[in-house]
């Protein structure tokens, strides 16, 4: 075992993608569950438009992350197999990933973020 | 030679010695007589599995059929109400259970290790405990409805219909207990699968040269090791509540019963993909060898299997639309509900695309039938699933027959329907007769037009108001004749699986090595010519196709020209090769037959069934000889070393054993800490969802115990984490005395901080049935004090196994596999810690 690959040095970067996505979900998710649970703070969330703004920040941070890994792994990919195929694989989980990501930040623009009074 | 540069000569030379093969087929041979019971080879573990899966799917369609003649005309009354509840949520429970996620595990047992070149998965006798449990589990679950102690509460038992008030008898016990051990079993399968698809493969099959069905089994794995774990929290949790009273789901002392429903479909919604994904997997299996030419577009499928085990992920609030949850939240699900639909259908336009350029697909045989099957329903339930991801639309047709008529489109299409094409298209691998293309387009044409007969009509009684689980309806509805129609369909649906039965009882002559051979000449691995060892020898391969791009590799693999050819070690072995690449790194010595893993799986199911029925003397009974047999077994594992490599081709050895991270040993024992990580998680996301809906119940900081007590407990932990990593530089230096002291005052620090923690909540006052903010303490605790007793057990076994001369620095599987739980309980204990005593300060 000469030239160890540590293989978690090539799936986290392939997975970039959808861990982003993950994340993000997880953030909007409980953010807006728990100010949503907490009326005080209706009005920071909702009217004021907190929501929409750290979901949005969220979703750019998100895809400027998946963006950042695929671009420093460019040339660290192992050449074993054929080198062109987890960069495409890579690339290819990026960009499903971001397309989700702006597809589920959408409705924090079109939709009131709490039930309305 | 190094193996990785391709070469004209092939690993091993010809003649091979007298005897070699004999000698291999020795050592895999199967026990016989009644110690057949006793087999670890996938192969038969892999069909006794499907069996008994496909027992289940005919039992639970039986029961499906009673309520179809039950629903059949208006106010019939041929099954009352309590009986029909515990019908639907046997058919759903034993659908969902026992026959889908078995199945397709069974089918990735069995075909698998053929398809990767390997001979056998890594842990044969995990798979035998996996299955007995399974199988013994089931079948007396199943038996309950015999005796009215079924469960009636729906297949997701939602409390508070299922919490004690409601449903006092034990039926609601059976389900929760039952099903929680069952999915330790599907959990131990998964986490062997992916072992054996990363480190088990052919030389040469590196990422890109993976089978689409091996991906997509990895993301199985990799989703049931996420999403099992939050079923388990659920069924413990609704256990706790109906055994000794902690409030987790009862709203009156803080309990909320939407925590259960988001624990079930956190868990819940994977389960679905879990299912569909492996049938999809099989379907791109079939597809390329019947078409024959490759998968149009394998990149951006396994792209989009990937995508799709991440995104499926979020989609569980789609069952709650109708909950009151806030509205943005319920968007978010209803965005990846429909950005899900994207990679699904990047994989059906892979498949239209190989079929368009397919060089042979006439005349349609069996397997393209019921794939074509597949395409058409599983499409129309993937419509109707947009359809219903929108909310409003939803909330017309949520708990309509409209829901039963979708989930049976994607179900019935997306993995009954594939799984037949793969019964009729794998045959020849496991059997020395294929079936007949004759009774299998009966059986479809019957199963097709029934279905649709069955189900169709249920778009429009669901639409036209007909609400889900009633045992009955007013005649005046006039949903009378589309009810008929549905019924008529199922009975169809019913005499095509009876063609189907038929055929198999005709032409099914269970063998694989003598199997009836490539008759599809398709070109995976699975189709070597195979005995009971799996290939002769350990083929090298080039493509995704080894069969149709290297010529003459069925002969010279059989011929042992290439690796392991014989049993070099006297044993069973197969090779471990790297994880991106699949460089061949050692050979890994393999289990034979056994009696201990069928005997703990006898233990574990009736431990826990028993302790359903209250009857508490027996089940521990059946605990001890659970572990007492799981003890055994492991006395065994992890072999004394055999000194010098072995030799598995001319000029290249391989040793033997391996230890510390690069061991396929190491691997399970991380994926098994990632399961533990997710019921950790799991268990805090209950604690936190508590506090977002009852705020009110969390203590300020004045009520909580002081904060030396946690201090306490974080530095015992901490210090038996010490302890633990000394005992292993001991190991490597050989000072086993070091580690024999060492291990236990390790563990008796465990347990220190874990009665520390309890004492300072009992001295705070904290009394687990007050409220749910105490009962979430108790459960996070709870979850603690279990993996303590792992961990004591494990540091026993291992001084244990030090003691007697099995526990060396090169034979340390043992001792590295209780330090990896061992860390991650302190690391657990320690975030528990902060959790329950930072938090609330935090918030106060």
């Amino acid at each position: 075992m000469n030239r160890r690959m540590h293989s978690v040095s090539v799936f986290l970067p392939l997975l970039a993608g959808p861990l982003a996505w993950a994340a993000h979900f997880v953030i909007i998710y409980a953010a807006n569950g728990v100010f949503c649970a907490r009326p005080a703070l209706h009005r920071l969330w909702v009217d004021d438009g907190l929501a929409a703004g750290v979901m949005i920040a969220a979703a750019l941070l998100a895809v400027g992350a998946i963006a950042l890994v695929y671009w420093r792994q460019w040339r660290r990919w192992p050449r074993a197999g054929n080198a062109g195929f987890l960069r495409w694989v890579a690339g290819a989980l990026g960009l499903l990933a971001s397309i989700a990501i702006v597809w589920q930040t959408l409705p924090a623009v079109l939709v009131p973020a709490c039930p309305g009074a | 030679m190094t193996p990785d540069t391709p070469t004209d000569t092939l690993p091993s030379a010809l003649p091979r010695p007298a005897g070699e093969r004999e000698q291999l087929e020795r050592v895999w041979q199967r026990p016989r007589g009644w110690r057949a019971i006793t087999v670890v080879n996938n192969n038969y573990v892999g069909l006794l599995y499907i069996g008994t899966a496909l027992l289940f799917f005919l039992l639970a369609g039986i029961l499906a059929l009673l309520m179809r003649a039950q629903l059949a005309v208006p106010d019939n009354d041929l099954i009352g109400h309590a009986l029909y509840n515990q019908l639907f949520t046997m058919h759903g429970t034993v659908m969902m259970f026992l026959f889908a996620v078995p199945a397709v595990e069974a089918m990735a047992v069995l075909l698998l290790p053929n398809m990767l070149g390997a001979r056998d998965l890594p842990f044969p006798r995990l798979s035998s405990y996996a299955y007995w449990a399974y199988a013994i589990g089931g079948l007396v679950f199943f038996c309950s409805i015999f005796v009215g102690l079924a469960p009636d509460g729906g297949w997701f038992m939602y409390p508070p219909l299922t919490s004690s008030a409601y449903s006092p008898a034990l039926n609601a016990d059976l389900w929760l207990l039952g099903i929680g051990f069952i999915e330790i079993s599907a959990i131990a399968g998964a986490i062997e699968l992916a072992v054996g698809i990363l480190r088990t493969r052919a030389p040469g099959m590196s990422l890109d040269k993976l089978p689409v069905f091996a991906w997509i089994m990895l993301a199985f794995s990799g989703m049931v090791i996420v999403a099992f774990p939050a079923v388990i929290v659920a069924t413990a949790l609704l256990e706790l509540e109906r055994a000794f009273g902690l409030p987790f789901f009862i709203a009156d002392k803080g309990g909320d019963p939407l925590l259960w429903q988001h624990l079930f479909w956190l868990f819940g919604h994977p389960e679905v993909y879990i299912i569909f994904l492996p049938a999809a997997g099989m379907v791109s299996m079939i597809i390329p060898a019947m078409a024959g030419r490759p998968l149009v577009g394998y990149r951006a499928v396994v792209a989009a299997i990937v995508a799709t085990s991440f995104v499926s992920f979020g989609l569980w609030v789609h069952h709650m639309f109708a909950t009151g949850i806030p509205q943005l939240s319920l968007s978010f699900a209803s965005a990846a509900s429909m950005a899900v639909s994207i990679p699904t259908g990047i994989q059906v336009f892979a498949w239209i695309a190989t079929i368009a350029a397919a060089p042979r697909l006439r005349p349609l045989k069996t397997p393209m039938l019921f794939i074509l099957g597949f395409f058409f329903i599983f499409v129309l339930g993937g419509l109707t699933g947009v359809m219903v991801a929108v909310i409003p639309f939803d909330w017309q047709a949520h708990d309509s027959y409209f829901i039963v008529a979708h989930l049976h489109y994607v179900l019935v299409g997306g993995m009954v329907f594939p799984l037949f094409a793969a019964f009729y298209y794998w045959m020849p691998f496991v059997s020395s007769r294929p079936l007949s293309e004759r009774l299998g387009r009966w059986a479809f044409w019957l199963m097709f037009i029934g279905f649709n007969a069955g189900f169709f009509p249920m778009h429009l009684t669901g639409l036209a108001g007909m609400p889900r689980r009633v045992y009955t309806y007013a005649d005046g509805y006039g949903w009378g004749a589309l009810n008929m129609l549905s019924t008529v369909g199922a009975y169809v649906l019913a005499a095509g699986v009876l063609v189907f039965l038929v055929d198999l009882a005709r032409n099914f002559r269970p063998s694989v090595a003598r199997n009836a051979g490539n008759v599809w000449r398709a070109g995976t691995l699975e189709w070597l010519p195979a005995g009971v060892s799996g290939p002769r020898s350990v083929p090298h391969v080039h493509s995704r196709e080894p069969l149709w791009d290297q010529p003459g590799l069925a002969d010279d693999v059989d011929a042992g020209r290439y690796y392991l050819p014989g049993a070099p070690t006297g044993e069973r072995t197969t090779l471990v090769t790297s994880a991106i690449d699949a460089r061949p790194q050692y050979v890994l010595r393999l289990p034979g037959p056994g009696w201990p893993p069928v005997l703990a799986a006898l233990g574990t199911a009736g431990f826990f069934l028993l302790l359903t029925v209250k009857l508490m003397v027996p089940a521990a009974l059946f605990g001890v000889l659970a572990i007492g047999m799981i003890l055994r077994w492991l006395w065994d594992a992890d072999p004394a070393p055999l000194g010098a490599p072995v030799e598995v081709g001319d000029g290249l050895r391989l040793p033997a054993s391996c230890q510390g991270s690069a061991s396929h040993s190491w691997w399970a024992m991380v994926m098994l800490l990632m399961v533990c990580a997710s019921i950790f998680s799991a268990m805090l996301f209950a604690y936190l969802f508590l506090w977002t809906t009852s705020p009110g119940q969390w203590p300020a900081a004045a009520l909580l115990a002081p904060l030396r007590w946690p201090l306490a407990c974080v530095a015992l932990l901490l210090a038996s984490s010490m302890l633990a990593w000394a005992a292993g530089r001991a190991l490597r230096r050989e000072r086993q005395g070091w580690l024999r002291a060492a291990l236990p005052l390790g563990c008796l620090m465990l347990f220190a901080a874990l009665g520390l923690e309890a004492a300072a909540q009992w001295r705070s006052g904290l009394r687990p049935q007050d409220s749910a903010y105490a009962a979430a303490v108790c459960a996070v605790v709870g979850l603690q004090a279990l993996l303590v007793v792992a961990v004591g057990f494990m540091g026993l076994f291992t001084t244990a196994r030090s003691w007697a001369g099995r526990l060396k620095a090169g034979r340390r599987a043992c001792f590295d596999n209780t330090a990896l739980l061992w860390h991650y309980t302190v690391a657990q204990g320690v975030a528990g810690a902060c959790v329950l005593h930072g938090f609330p300060r935090w918030v106060g």
